[in-house]
């Protein structure tokens, strides 16, 4: 499969791990390469993973499946200043920190139950509920905002060329 | 070679200039290029073609590589107080731009590329009526307006046609109908305050339609003009690649193109107007390339200075010579003065129950409108003049997002409808024009080209907090009239000039000893330099004031034309 094999070279090149995170199957290579400057593989491994754990999958829509992870990492690396980017990656380890404390692991080692504990303790943690707040924040706003939430849930439509404001709710 | 220094000279000389190329500008080439005059129009800011130029037009928050958000390159050079994304960067002014010494705190809001603020504007559109042009003179401030309505009535039929106003004709004598492509209806909610303000002000007050610069129902000269119906994207201050709204770029500018007379020159910041004294008239411009900084001279006998009001102050006050020593026109000393705003500090809102089985389908570019109803016909109240009220009546939804998990996706894709309306409003009060709000030019400090800093002076008089002070008053008591709940209504400090409707300074006035402009906006004391803009206004009104400025505009070239006819120019 072409897009495994871009995906596995521009890990290789990048000097990253080789083995393929689920999260990266359906990525285009070129996309995640552009949007990427500030994060390792690893790093992005555990963006993923706190997105996921904010806005989970139902089997068939959650944050992962509309790409929040790929645009929080691209928010971060391009829009943000240098000392935000690094406070994220400094608290990205935190978790692998705060999970070999709790649990012995690492954080990706942890079940989800595991994970989801050490991310919720952060918001009541004062240095580190900026993060809390901020990767809750940007995921739901990645999430609200994908084509596929705006079309298929709420109702988007770009020129809807009509007002009517007398709508019965029952006729809908 | 003299050849040469002749051929350039001959290449900048025009039979018209105009500086500035918002609505009134774009007006003013519109008209004069139709009259077959040879037309250059100086814009200060870079060139923005029409739909080429809208880079965020009609683009979803997923069509942007950041939902919106800007990357860090983007924002270099723009103050990082202004809240920038991909809807407005295109527009931003760069922080070095034009520095302006504020002596209090003042609200400038600036738009400097080819169409200037015709490309943001709200697009709510009112006609004055006389009760507005009496203003001055009836309450005694100011100076009487040399015109009443009738004299610009057949203009504002004309630009209301060309331009595509959607309204409602409504028989109000405080707020004159117009030429009008059909309105939206209100809102079930809107209906009903409506209703409620009928039965329980009778007929001093009313709730109507607002009249809005909007394709509703094309007509052939909007076709002509390349434009198209509007459909309600409520992105409007990106550009529309409709041409749905009225801009100079949908417009007047490609309108004037076709003629091949014009001549757009972006990236011109005018330093002055250039007085003969010999001849006694303006005969050009003086520009300072943005880019290059290298100054040029341009050439004619007609000038429009359309800069909008501060620049068109700015620009005549810097145009100094022998004759005038204190700028072009400005014999008595008043150029700059009695610079007014509208008075914005009034907000309302409350929840209205009831109507739960009702809501909104689609969008619609505008809202509702209540005329001024306060000291229409006789001075009644301890404030002078009066105001108007937008309205807007809505039913959001809400999703609770204070957990994560599982709970907080199904909110999301499911988000409730609030139980209840909601209605809001907002005050757009007459400011009495002082002497001492004012801007002059800064004696030493000069921008990036030169050009002298500006130095604005303004601030909130006593009778604009009481007027507001009637509108929270007033917006109580037809709330609760109507049996709303939870009434907010507010008098806020807000900064002067936060409406962008700045207007004054370059007064239109009988009295040559008392103002700068006549009856057709020619400075008193040059004929062929017409300013008319926001800067021409002698009082503010309540009305959003861009439709004004074009009718004044047509009017005033078409005055020029019949001028230059006759050799009087």
């Amino acid at each position: 499969m072409k897009r495994r094999e871009a995906l596995k070279n521009m890990m290789l090149a990048s000097g990253g791990i080789i083995t393929l995170p689920s999260w990266a199957i359906g990525w285009k290579a070129d996309e995640m390469a552009r949007m990427n400057t500030t994060f390792t593989d690893y790093e992005i491994n555990l963006i993923s993973s706190i997105v996921d754990i904010i806005i989970p999958s139902n089997g068939e829509i959650g944050a992962l499946s509309v790409g929040v992870d790929q645009y929080l990492v691209g928010l971060i690396s391009k829009c943000y200043e240098e000392t935000f980017r690094g406070n994220i990656r400094s608290k990205l380890h935190q978790l692998d920190n705060n999970a070999n404390d709790k649990f012995n692991k690492s954080f990706s080692g942890c079940d989800i139950k595991e994970q989801t504990e050490i991310f919720v303790a952060m918001k009541s943690n004062e240095n580190d509920e900026d993060f809390f707040n901020f990767m809750k924040s940007q995921t739901i706003r990645g999430f609200e905002t994908s084509e596929e939430v705006m079309v298929n849930y709420h109702g988007f439509v770009l020129m809807p060329g009509f007002y009517d404001g007398n709508v019965d709710v029952e006729a809908k | 070679m003299a050849n040469l220094n002749i051929d350039s000279k001959k290449s900048r000389t025009y039979d018209a200039i105009v500086i500035g190329s918002g609505a009134s500008g774009g007006w003013a080439a519109k008209e004069l290029c139709d009259a077959g005059l040879k037309t250059l129009v100086l814009e200060r800011g870079k060139n923005i073609k029409h739909i080429e130029d809208y880079p965020a037009a009609s683009k979803a928050p997923f069509d942007f590589e950041f939902r919106g958000a800007l990357p860090l390159e983007k924002k270099q050079g723009f103050n990082a107080g202004n809240r920038l994304d991909e809807s407005n960067i295109q527009w931003a002014m760069a922080e070095d731009e034009q520095p302006v010494v504020l002596e209090k705190p003042f609200r400038w809001r600036r738009g400097y590329h080819v169409g200037g603020k015709s490309l943001l504007w709200a697009r709510q559109t009112q006609r004055w009526s006389d009760y507005d042009f009496e203003g001055p003179d009836r309450d005694s401030f100011a100076v009487d307006w040399p015109i009443r309505y009738k004299d610009l009535a057949p203009w504002y039929d004309h630009v209301e046609t060309f331009s595509g106003i959607s309204g409602n004709n409504d028989g109000l004598d405080v707020l004159p109908d117009g030429k009008f492509l059909p309105p939206i209806e209100l809102n079930v909610v809107e209906k009903h305050f409506k209703a409620s303000i009928k039965k329980n002000y009778g007929d001093s007050r009313h709730l109507i339609y607002a009249r809005c610069a909007h394709l509703t129902e094309p007509q052939e000269i909007h076709i002509q003009q390349g434009r198209g119906k509007c459909v309600a994207q409520n992105m409007c201050n990106r550009g529309c690649i409709l041409g749905g709204y009225f801009s100079s770029n949908s417009s007047t500018i490609p309108w004037a193109l076709k003629t091949g007379k014009l001549t757009m020159r972006p990236d011109a910041v005018v330093e002055s107007i250039m007085y003969n004294e010999g001849k006694n008239k303006a005969i050009g411009v003086r520009i300072i390339d943005r880019l290059t900084k290298e100054p040029i001279e341009f050439f004619a006998n007609t000038i429009f200075v359309n800069a909008s009001t501060i620049n068109s102050n700015a620009i005549l006050l810097n145009s100094k010579s022998n004759r005038f020593p204190n700028g072009l026109g400005n014999d008595n000393g008043l150029m700059g003065k009695y610079l007014t705003w509208h008075n914005y500090r009034g907000h309302a809102g409350a929840v209205v129950p009831g109507f739960k089985h009702k809501i909104v389908e689609g969008a619609r570019p505008t809202n509702a409108y209540i005329p001024r109803f306060r000291n229409v016909k006789k001075q009644e109240n301890d404030f002078l003049r009066g105001y108007a009220i937008g309205v807007s009546a809505g039913r959001g939804t809400n999703s609770d997002t204070s957990m994560i998990g599982n709970e907080l996706r199904d909110n999301i894709l499911n988000p409730k409808l609030n139980d209840e309306w909601y209605i809001s409003t907002w005050m757009m009060g007459e400011c009495v024009p002082v002497e001492d709000n004012h801007l002059r030019l800064h004696d030493s400090l000069v921008d990036k080209y030169g050009i002298p800093q500006i130095v604005l002076s303004a601030e909130w008089k006593e009778n604009d907090v009481k007027q507001a002070d009637d509108y929270v008053e007033q917006c109580t008591e037809m709330f609760e009239k109507a049996g709303y709940t939870n009434i907010n209504a507010r008098n806020r400090d807000t900064l002067p000039g936060s409406d962008v409707h700045e207007m004054g300074g370059v007064r239109m006035g009988k009295d040559p000893n008392t103002s700068l402009l006549n009856g057709f906006n020619q400075l008193h004391e040059c004929k062929n330099v017409f300013v008319t803009d926001g800067a021409c206004m002698t009082s503010g009104g309540t009305q959003n004031p861009t439709l004004h400025f074009m009718a004044l505009t047509a009017r005033a070239v078409n005055h020029a034309v019949n001028e230059l006819k006759k050799g009087n120019l």
